[in-house]
């Protein structure tokens, strides 16, 4: 009965290639992301024509972080949401409320370091590079 | 100006483009640590520190490697670029 319903599924292209850097392992990028010899159109996985030895180790840096700034963010978020029950539940008592502030203003204090350091070198590489 | 087909000077351009295309990288990446350290430590005091200490020691090793390159520049007769 559901079946003919997804039976355009087979028409479609396969837009999402084994290779395409764009499948996340749950939020994380691979690691090969920035590897691919064809970033946009990847045909095969084989990345023994596109790497070259010495310099291409920090496309791979790239990709780890990537998946720090992730992590970061991921971090965060947990840490605010954390935070914030913690402040909710401190009812009327001034000593958790204020430790939960703190611990709220230190979350979104680590969320912005990350941050900036991932922009500041996105901006300087950006006008190195042209 | 330095003869670019001495070998000693191949080599460190080869060793000082290297380092110097991953020391970005390798930096920000210790400060995404100290970010993600940062958010964790809650209201923990010494934990606030020991992310702001890895902060720190990050931008210590930038500034490090900006002074070694400044030094094989100087050392170098004509400078390495």
């Amino acid at each position: 009965m559901i079946l003919p319903l997804f039976a355009f599924i087979k028409s479609v292209p396969v837009v999402f290639a084994a290779c395409s850097g764009n499948n996340l392992f749950f939020f994380l990028p691979p690691w090969y992301k920035y590897l691919l010899p064809d970033k946009m159109n990847p045909t095969s996985c084989s990345l023994t024509d596109a790497f070259q030895f010495p310099n291409d180790i920090w496309l791979i840096g790239i990709a780890v972080l990537e998946m720090l700034l992730r992590l970061a963010g991921l971090a965060a978020v947990v840490a605010i949401i954390f935070s914030g029950v913690r402040y909710m539940f401190a009812g009327g008592n001034v000593e958790k409320a204020v430790s939960a502030r703190r611990a709220l203003v230190n979350s979104f204090i680590g969320l912005g370091v990350a941050l900036v350091a991932a922009g500041f070198v996105a901006f300087i590489g950006n006008r190195l590079g042209g | 100006m330095v003869d670019p087909t001495n070998p000693i000077v191949q080599d460190i351009q080869v060793v000082v483009n290297f380092l110097s295309a991953g020391v970005g990288i390798v930096v920000v990446g210790v400060i995404i640590l100290g970010g993600i350290q940062y958010s964790l430590a809650g209201d923990n005091p010494q934990a606030v520190g020991a992310a702001k200490q890895r902060i720190i020691n990050g931008l210590i090793a930038l500034l490090a490697f900006l002074l070694t390159f400044a030094f094989v520049q100087w050392l170098v007769p004509g400078g390495v670029f």
